[in-house]
C-alpha cells in the first residue's frame, strides 16, 4: 500500500558504503561545501591556539586597514580590537549556537512529529495545531521575544532558536511517519507483538531519518543567520564576539572602514553557503529520485 | 498430512460471525470458521473478496479505518476481538504469527536479519542476548538458509526474495506459535521458490505442531497443502469442505466456476489447445444486491436467489455451502459442529 514511500530508503541502503562514498566524492558541490565547513570548524576549534587571549581586548590602534600592520593582518575595529581574532573566535560562537539550536529543534521536532505521525487521530490534531501556533509567529520575532524575556546568553539564544525551528522538523518527521506506519515491515513488527515505543524508535525512526539529516544542515545555517541577526540588533551575548555583532559594530563605519562589515559578512556567507552545499549534496546522494542512476 | 482425521483434534480457533468494515462499508460479512490444532485451512477467493481482511482481523492488525464490527474470535479460550491490547501483543508473534505477502518490504531494511529474529525471541521469552543470537542461528538453519552464521549478519536487501521469505518464516515460528496465518506467502515469489517455501511451511507445521490458516488464490496450492478449504466471495464464506471432496465435487456454483477456470482441475485440459472457462461478470456486480452476492454471475440463479442472501448450510458430510440450488439443506446451527 505504501511500498513506494519506502523504496527510496531501501534503495539508499542498497548502495554499499563504498559506493555511497564515491557518489559523494563525485558531487563537486558537496566536496566544496565539506572542505569549506572543515576549514571553518578547524578555525573554531583552534581559535584560542591561533589567537590566544581575549578577542575583545583592545590591542592596537583603531581602524587599521587590512595588511596595513602585519601584526593585525585583517585590521582592527573602532576600538582597536583584532578583526582576525574576532572572526576566528566568532566562528566558535556561531557554530556552537548553530549546532546547539539545531539539536534542540531536532529533538523537539522529531519527538512531536513521530508521536503525531504514528498515532494520528486526536493526538495528531492537537500536535498539528501546536505546530501551526508556533508557525504563525515569525521565527525571528519569537527568538527576539524569548531572548528579551530571558538573559541574552549564548545558551538562551541557542534554546530560543531551537524553539522557533522545531515545527519544520516536526512536519517533516510527521509526514515520514504517516507513510511508514502503513509499511509492511511495520505491520510485521506489530504482528510480532512489539508495542508502539519499540516500533517508533527502532522500526520507523531509522527509516525516516534521511530527509531529516538533509534538513539538519539547513537548520544549522538558519540558526547561524538568526544568531547573527540578533547580535546585529545588539541582542547577542555581550560577553562573546560574534559575526553578527561585528557587523553591527562596523555599521557606523560603513563608508570609511567598510572592510569591518565585509569581512564578517563574508564569514557568515561562506559558512552558510558551505552548510547549504553539504545539505544539497546529502539530498542528491541520499535521495535516489534526484536523478543519480 | 491428511492421514489423521482432523475431527479428533480440539478446536484452536473458532471464529463466529466475524464482520469487518471500513466505516459503513462492510468487507467481511458474518464469517464463521474454525481451525483445529495442527490443521491447515485454506481461505481462497479472488482479489478483494475479503480473505486478507479476515486474516488480519484475526490478529487485530487491520489497516487504519477498518475495524471489527461484530463477531467473536475465540483462540485458546480467549476472544481476540475484545482482548486487552497488551495481552494481545503478548500473543502476537508468540502464540499467533503472521507471514505477509511481500517478503521484500516486510523486513526492517536497516537491521541485520539475525538481530531481527533474536529480538522477537527476547520480546517473548526470557533469553540472554547470546542465547537469542544462538536460537536465531538455529532458526535460520531450520528454514533452510545455508551458512546461517554469515547470513545472520546480512541486511534484508542483501538477500533474495525467497531467502527473505524464509527469514520472515523464521521470525514467525521463532516462539513456536500455535497458529500461523500465512497471507499469500508465495505470491511474490518465483514458481520454483513457491514450492520450496510451501514445503518448508508444511514441514514446520508438522514439526512444531502448528495450525495454519493459508490465504491464497492459487487452487493448486490448496489442493496440495490444505486439509480443508473455505471459499470466500464478496465478503462471505460460500463453501467449506475438506480438500479431497471439494476438488472432486465442488458444490457452490462459484467454486465450480473457480475450478473450471484453472488448469489441471476438473476435466483434463491443455493450456495450449483448450480454452479455460471464465466466470462471467465481476465481483463488483454484486454491489447493492439484496440476495445472493453471486446471483448476477451465477448460471443457476433463479428468482428466489435475488430475494435474500443464502445461509451457509450443511450439505452432506462435513460440507457446507451457501446456495439454495444445492440440495441437502440443513441449518448450521442445528447441525453437529463439523470438524
Amino acid at each position: 500500500m505504501s511500498a513506494s514511500s519506502i523504496v527510496p530508503v531501501a534503495a539508499m541502503r542498497a548502495a554499499p558504503r563504498g559506493r555511497l562514498l564515491r557518489a559523494f566524492l563525485r558531487n563537486p558541490a558537496f566536496v566544496c561545501g565539506t572542505l569549506l565547513l572543515v576549514v571553518v570548524v578547524c578555525l573554531a576549534i583552534f581559535a584560542s591556539w591561533l589567537f590566544p587571549g581575549d578577542p575583545q581586548d583592545m590591542v592596537g590602534s583603531p581602524l587599521l586597514w587590512p595588511f596595513q600592520d602585519m601584526q593585525f593582518p585583517l585590521g582592527t575595529d573602532s576600538l582597536g580590537r583584532d578583526v582576525a581574532s574576532g572572526l576566528v573566535h566568532g566562528a566558535r560562537v556561531s557554530l556552537l549556537v548553530g549546532v546547539t539550536a539545531a539539536a534542540v529543534g531536532l529533538a523537539i521536532g522529531t519527538l512531536v512529529g513521530a508521536v503525531a505521525g504514528y498515532f494520528g487521530g486526536w493526538i495528531d490534531a492537537v500536535l498539528v495545531r501546536l505546530m501551526e501556533l508556533f508557525q504563525t509567529v515569525p521565527p525571528f520575532l519569537l527568538v527576539i521575544v524569548i531572548v528579551a524575556i530571558g538573559t541574552p546568553s549564548a545558551v538562551v539564544i541557542a534554546l530560543a532558536i531551537g524553539l522557533s525551528s522545531w515545527p519544520m522538523v516536526a512536519r517533516l518527521v510527521r509526514a515520514q511517519f504517516r507513510s511508514l506506519r502503513e509499511a509492511d515491515f511495520v505491520t510485521s513488527a506489530r504482528a510480532l507483538g512489539y508495542g508502539a515505543p519499540r516500533i517508533i524508535l527502532s522500526e520507523i525512526l531509522p527509516n525516516a531519518l534521511p530527509p531529516v539529516i538533509v534538513a539538519t544542515s539547513a537548520m544549522v545555517a538558519n540558526a547561524i543567520l538568526t544568531e547573527a541577526g540578533l547580535s546585529f540588533l545588539d541582542m547577542g551575548d555581550p560577553n562573546l564576539v560574534s559575526w553578527g555583532g561585528m557587523i553591527g559594530d562596523g555599521r557606523q563605519f560603513l563608508r570609511t572602514a567598510w572592510f569591518l562589515t565585509a569581512l564578517s559578512g563574508t564569514a557568515i556567507a561562506l559558512t552558510v553557503l558551505s552548510l547549504n552545499l553539504v545539505g544539497d549534496g546529502l539530498n542528491e546522494v541520499l535521495d535516489p529520485r534526484s536523478g543519480r542512476s | 498430512m491428511k492421514a489423521t482425521g482432523p475431527e479428533c483434534r480440539p478446536l484452536l480457533l473458532d471464529v463466529r460471525g466475524l464482520t469487518v468494515g471500513f466505516g459503513e462499508k462492510v468487507v467481511v460479512r458474518s464469517v464463521d470458521f474454525h481451525i483445529a490444532a495442527g490443521e491447515t485451512l485454506a481461505l481462497v477467493g479472488e482479489s478483494g473478496c475479503g480473505k486478507s481482511m479476515t486474516a488480519f482481523a484475526l490478529a487485530r492488525l487491520l489497516p487504519r479505518g477498518a475495524r471489527i464490527a461484530a463477531g467473536q474470535v475465540m483462540f485458546d479460550g480467549q476472544d481476540l476481538a475484545t482482548l486487552r491490547p497488551a495481552a494481545l501483543r503478548d500473543l502476537r508473534g508468540n502464540r499467533i504469527s503472521l507471514i505477509q505477502q511481500e517478503p521484500v518490504t516486510s523486513l526492517n531494511p536497516v537491521m541485520a536479519v539475525g538481530a531481527q529474529i533474536a529480538e522477537v525471541i527476547r520480546r517473548h521469552e526470557r533469553a540472554s542476548r547470546a542465547a537469542a543470537r544462538g536460537r536465531a542461528m538455529e532458526l535460520l538453519d531450520l528454514v533452510g538458509i545455508v551458512e546461517p552464521r554469515r547470513r545472520s549478519e546480512a541486511f534484508p536487501h542483501e538477500l533474495s526474495g525467497g531467502m527473505r521469505q524464509r527469514v520472515m518464516i523464521a521470525m514467525a515460528v521463532a516462539c513456536r506459535p500455535r497458529l500461523l496465518i500465512a497471507d499469500e506467502p508465495t505470491t511474490a515469489l518465483d514458481v520454483t521458490i513457491q514450492a520450496q517455501v510451501l514445503r518448508l511451511l508444511d514441514r514446520l507445521r508438522r514439526d512444531l505442531g502448528m495450525a495454519m490458516l493459508l490465504i491464497t488464490h492459487d487452487l493448486g496450492v490448496v489442493a496440495q497443502w490444505a486439509d480443508r478449504v473455505a471459499v470466500m466471495y464478496a465478503g462471505h464464506i460460500i463453501e467449506q469442505a475438506p480438500s479431497g471432496p471439494f476438488f472432486a465435487d465442488p458444490l457452490h456454483p462459484y467454486s465450480q466456476g473457480l475450478l473450471m477456470a484453472s488448469v489441471g482441475h476438473g476435466r483434463p485440459r491443455h493450456y495450449t489447445t483448450d480454452r479455460l472457462t471464465e466466470i462471467a461478470g465481476s465481483v463488483a456486480s454484486a454491489m447493492g444486491e439484496p440476495g445472493c452476492a453471486f446471483a448476477p454471475r451465477c448460471p443457476r440463479a433463479a428468482a428466489p436467489c435475488r430475494l435474500s442472501p443464502p445461509a451457509l448450510e450443511m450439505k452432506g458430510d462435513r460440507r457446507l455451502a451457501a446456495c439454495i440450488a444445492v440440495p441437502g439443506g440443513r441449518k448450521v446451527a442445528d447441525a453437529v459442529v463439523v470438524g
